[in-house]
């Protein structure tokens, strides 16, 4: 990671500690565990109640978050990586793209629109070359998985006129 | 008249492979799903997949079994609850989802007869008393003896809160006047793992498994827990015989379509599950879970959900136990 | 001699055509679906088990062993090509097996990863064989004390496992034991933190969990990359591991195969800790083990076949007694009960010829695999020198298929989508997304033995010291915490002086 230690842009600040990212993360995630938790009962020794566990576990966890963001004050530490936005919000799109249309209208139309959206997270995409590689995806992930091995995937519904 | 109905099934069957474009007019005439609202592989898939098997070859359509895990149980039987009420999703209902879960998850909010119609009984699964080879008891009345003795001293292992071996047991606990230590797991398996390894003093299992333990010298059985002594370990006493009043705990299991779906439908499909079962066949694959064939018709299947609801709801308040 | 005349039963039932001939499909079709990124041995079964019911007993379950090893095998190939664990054994070898990948040595991993499998697989076919029955009596004795001591112990690998700052990989292991508490709770059934949610009722899946936080992450940080990013980068090496290369594996192997045989024949999922246990025994005995992590070929060669020999002996609760130690022998169970055969002791003396059919099957099983994946190890080498534009969208689909395949849901994908945007910023802060998935994994164990050991004791926490073994185990943990955190502590320690 020392390779890419340039700082986020933008932020008015030449250098963010990652430990004190890190840290601060991790307290938010321990503040949010203990809210969501905290209808669940602790109980005792004998009858440990459901609560004992994410309540303890989220406490540690917002130490380990403290001792982090003390040590980033500390020592210098690591500076935190850019953040790529490109990459993560086409792939994301793609998949609830998948998640949406898979049951609805069928693999044959989410498995393209996966592989186009997902494909626009790369700078070198070409739209020919992916168009016709989603579509060999696409026909050779039905035959094998659905012809050859039988798996209950939908492969096209259009109410009325096919389902399969 | 059940031999019209094979005749015609066999007659539907063949048209269907012949010639699959004409679609006969009357149910059925696509597939039915028969939904399991647990994961491959377990007690509830295997009945449904030897139901299922069976039926196919009755009833002139393929019965697949879908399998919809999750939330014990509520996830698939909620999906039936809503789905089309025109016979062709049905599902597989048994106590624990049918009668315990309404009383126990918020989330199972349904009622057994009316949000579903009942279209026939499948089967019983009564269990056994289980107990460690070791405990120093010979009988239920010793076991009730030594519990009384050392309230809360006995720990009896369960498959889970919820269970029918949960409920089993409670009953048991509550009809003897008795104080055991109730110790969770995740299936069956691993409970009877600590019974074994004597850190579990007794539990209610599945008699074919139990069964086996015991012949190997294992464990040993001190009652069944059905209306009448099991076939598999005929030399073990009722419940009843052993002395505890009016205590009867056997696991009910039926098909179930949505509420509204029409009576020639789940006539035909009651039909077809009472000709399966006759079968010998059948028989003989579903005794591996104990199970104990229940045909009727579907009033009886209705009236066995609702005593079922009622009985196990009646000791979840009485007995007090606390579920969430 | 008895061993040997069971033994001649069980391969003559075994080497029948139509057995060989089911074992050889189970492999096959085993491979296929486990090689979909995110999709182990548990998904693959049960994906696969419907069509076993058409065969007679013996063939359906020799179909469905080989389908065990064939998907565990195929994960394995998943995670060193793509780095996506289906299952918690093959983040392991995702770890150095990925690395190696990076390095050109793609080939020489699932060289190894099969030949370490099939060493372990005929190593633990005689233990299974040979000690089955006299061993059975001695695992029962573990109990909810002795299995809460050995996760602990798991835990303190999971340390071990990271390269980076021991805060951190602690940090990770305890959100991952969080993560594991979401769902019904097993002693109340209350549901805990899941917002009302029913797709949460049963907790987070592993795969889903696995795939965002390690393989679509991975992909995500690769997307950044620019040409750095082709997996395979510059030449490659030859095809298959090298003499060297095997010559530095083979103790590994034998060491892994010892830790997986005796782990996996402990009814409550021993086997699970397998490849840990043998990766950080390889990390303290290496020579260079700060190569690990990095793509050494001893880290993938060890965990590997422990894995594999933990997977066979854990077939010998299920045998020798009918309990399940983990969900795949659940599957197994409910496999069995379909074919009319009440697992149970009585197996082996009322159908020998299933029992010892069975037994022979793990060993013609492992050979198969052996026979099918090497000569595909070129093919799936080949596979990596396609052009990350395309290759990334080709591993979307496939995993995509793969999580929506285990539960017919696509709420899975949605939260694998989440997953994948956690892991990439945890990247980003510089936690490991390994310990994570150990915590997630081992969290269950821990809190279920621990709660079941306090009701068994009735709130007596001295159970643990009054039993030797668990007593035992948490010395060693505390041992072991302490061995890998001084030298980091010292680390520290020097770190700041320089910086003063």
């Amino acid at each position: 990671m020392t390779d890419q230690s340039q700082p986020i842009e933008g932020l008015g600040r030449p250098r963010l500690s990652q430990d004190r990212v890190a840290g601060l993360t991790l307290i938010a995630v321990s503040a949010f565990a203990l809210w969501a938790s905290s209808d669940l009962e602790t109980g005792t020794l004998r009858f440990i109640g459901p609560g004992l566990m994410p309540r303890l576990l989220a406490s540690l966890v917002g130490v380990t978050g403290l001792i982090l963001l003390v040590l980033s004050f500390l020592r210098l530490g690591e500076a935190m990586p850019r953040i790529a936005l490109r990459g993560p919000v086409c792939v994301l799109a793609g998949i609830l793209a998948f998640a949406l249309t898979v049951q609805t209208v069928g693999f044959a139309i989410a498995a393209p629109l996966l592989a186009m959206l997902a494909g626009l997270a790369d700078r070198d995409m070409r739209w020919i070359e992916l168009l016709g590689f989603a579509a060999f995806m696409t026909v050779g992930c039905i035959l094998v998985f659905k012809v050859g091995l039988n798996l209950p995937i939908p492969i096209l519904t259009i109410p009325g006129i096919i389902q399969y | 008249m059940k031999i019209n109905r094979r005749i015609f099934g066999l007659m539907a069957a063949a048209m269907m492979t012949a010639l699959p474009a004409i679609a006969a007019a009357e149910y059925p005439e696509r597939n039915i799903t028969l939904v399991v609202p647990f994961p491959p592989g377990g007690g509830n898939d295997a009945m449904a997949r030897i139901i299922g098997d069976a039926m196919t070859r009755v009833i002139g359509a393929t019965v697949v079994v879908e399998n919809k895990a999750g939330a014990g149980g509520v996830v698939g039987t909620q999906s039936v609850q809503h789905a089309k009420p025109d016979g062709y999703t049905l599902l597989l209902g048994h106590s624990g989802t049918m009668g315990i879960n309404p009383h126990v998850y918020p989330a199972a909010a349904y009622h057994p007869t009316k949000d579903f119609t009942p279209v026939g009984l499948i089967s019983e699964i009564p269990l056994a008393l289980v107990v460690n080879k070791d405990l120093p008891v010979q009988d239920v009345a010793g076991l009730i003896a030594l519990a009384k003795e050392k309230p809360g001293a006995l720990s009896y292992a369960s498959s889970g809160v919820g269970t029918g071996s949960h409920m089993a047991a409670e009953l048991f606990a509550h009809n003897a006047g008795i104080e055991i230590a109730h110790i969770p797991y995740r299936g069956s398996g691993p409970a009877m793992t600590d019974l074994l390894g004597g850190r579990i003093d007794l539990l209610f299992g599945v008699i074919p498994s139990s069964h086996a333990q015991i012949a190997a010298g294992k464990a040993r059985a001190l009652a069944v827990t059905g209306a009448e002594r099991s076939a598999t370990m005929s030399e073990v006493p009722t419940m009843q015989e052993a002395g505890v009043e009016g205590y009867e705990a056997a696991l009910i299991y039926g098909l179930l379509a949505p509420a509204g779906t029409p009576e020639d439908v789940v006539a035909k499909v009651n039909g077809a599950l009472n000709t399966v079962l006759a079968d010998p066949a059948v028989q003989e694959k579903l005794a591996v879970d104990g199970s104990v064939p229940r045909p009727g018709t579907p009033e009886y299947h209705g009236k066995a959900l609702d005593a079922d609801l009622e009985k196990w709801g009646a000791l979840i308040r009485d007995a007090k136990i606390e579920i969430h | 001699m008895d061993l040997m005349s069971n033994l001649a039963l069980g391969f003559s039932t075994a080497m029948s055509l139509q057995n060989l001939g089911l074992a050889f499909i189970g492999c096959l079709v085993g491979t296929l679906i486990g090689i979909l990124p995110g999709v182990g041995p548990i998904a693959t079964i049960t994906m696969l088990l419907p069509i076993t019911f058409g065969i007679d007993p013996v063939g359906a379950l020799i179909m469905l062993a080989g389908i065990y090893y064939g998907a565990q095998y195929g994960g394995s190939t998943s995670a060193i090509l793509v780095n996506i664990p289906g299952e918690a054994g093959s983040v392991v070898t995702a770890l150095d097996g990925h690395a190696m990948a990076k390095k050109g040595r793609a080939g020489a991993a699932l060289g190894i990863s099969a030949i370490g499998s099939f060493i372990a697989g005929c190593i633990a076919t005689v233990v299974i064989a040979a000690l089955a029955v006299p061993l059975t009596d001695l695992a029962l004795r573990f109990g909810p004390t002795d299995y809460f001591a050995l996760m602990v112990m798991g835990l303190v690998f999971a340390v071990v496992l990271a390269h980076g700052s021991v805060l951190k990989a602690v940090a990770m292991i305890l959100l991952g034991i969080l993560l594991s508490t979401i769902g019904s709770d097993l002693e109340t059934g209350q549901a805990r933190m899941t917002f009302g949610s029913l797709h949460l009722a049963d907790g987070i899946d592993f795969a889903v969990l696995a795939m965002g936080i390690f393989g679509f992450a991975e992909v995500l940080r690769n997307l950044e990359g620019g040409e750095q990013r082709d997996v395979i980068r510059g030449t490659m090496g030859p095809l298959l591991p090298t003499r060297e290369e095997m010559r530095r594996s083979i103790a590994p192997i034998l060491r892994g195969t010892g830790l997986g045989s005796v782990l996996g024949m402990l009814p409550g999922n021993g086997a699970v800790l397998a490849p840990f246990a043998s990766y950080t025994l390889e990390k303290k005995l290496a020579k260079r083990p700060q190569d690990f992590g990095k793509g050494a070929i001893e880290a993938v060669a060890g965990p590997e076949s422990a894995n594999n020999a933990g997977a066979q002996t854990s077939f010998i609760p299920l045998l020798t007694l009918g309990i399940p130690p983990n969900a795949v022998m659940a599957i197994m169970v409910g496999a069995m009960m379909i074919q009319g055969i009440v697992p149970g002791p009585q197996v082996m003396t009322e159908s020998p010829a299933l029992f010892w059919g069975m037994i022979a099957s793990m060993w013609i099983g492992n050979l198969m695999l052996l026979v099918i994946n090497l000569p595909l190890v070129g093919m799936w080498v080949r596979l990596l020198k396609v052009p990350y534009r395309l290759l990334f969208p080709a591993i979307l689909i496939f995993s995509c298929i793969g999580i929506y395949s285990i539960d017919n849901n696509p709420m899975d994908v949605v939260f694998t989508g989440g997953f994948a945007i956690a892991g990439y910023l945890l990247i980003k802060m510089g936690f490991e997304p390994a310990p994570l998935l150990l915590g997630f994994v081992l969290g269950h164990l821990i809190e279920e033995n621990l709660r079941r050991a306090m009701l068994l004791s009735r709130g007596e926490l001295s159970t643990f010291a009054e039993n030797p073994l668990s007593l035992i185990l948490l010395m060693i943990s505390v041992g072991l915490l302490l061995l890998s955190a001084l030298p980091t502590l010292r680390a520290k320690r020097e770190e700041v002086f320089v910086e003063d």
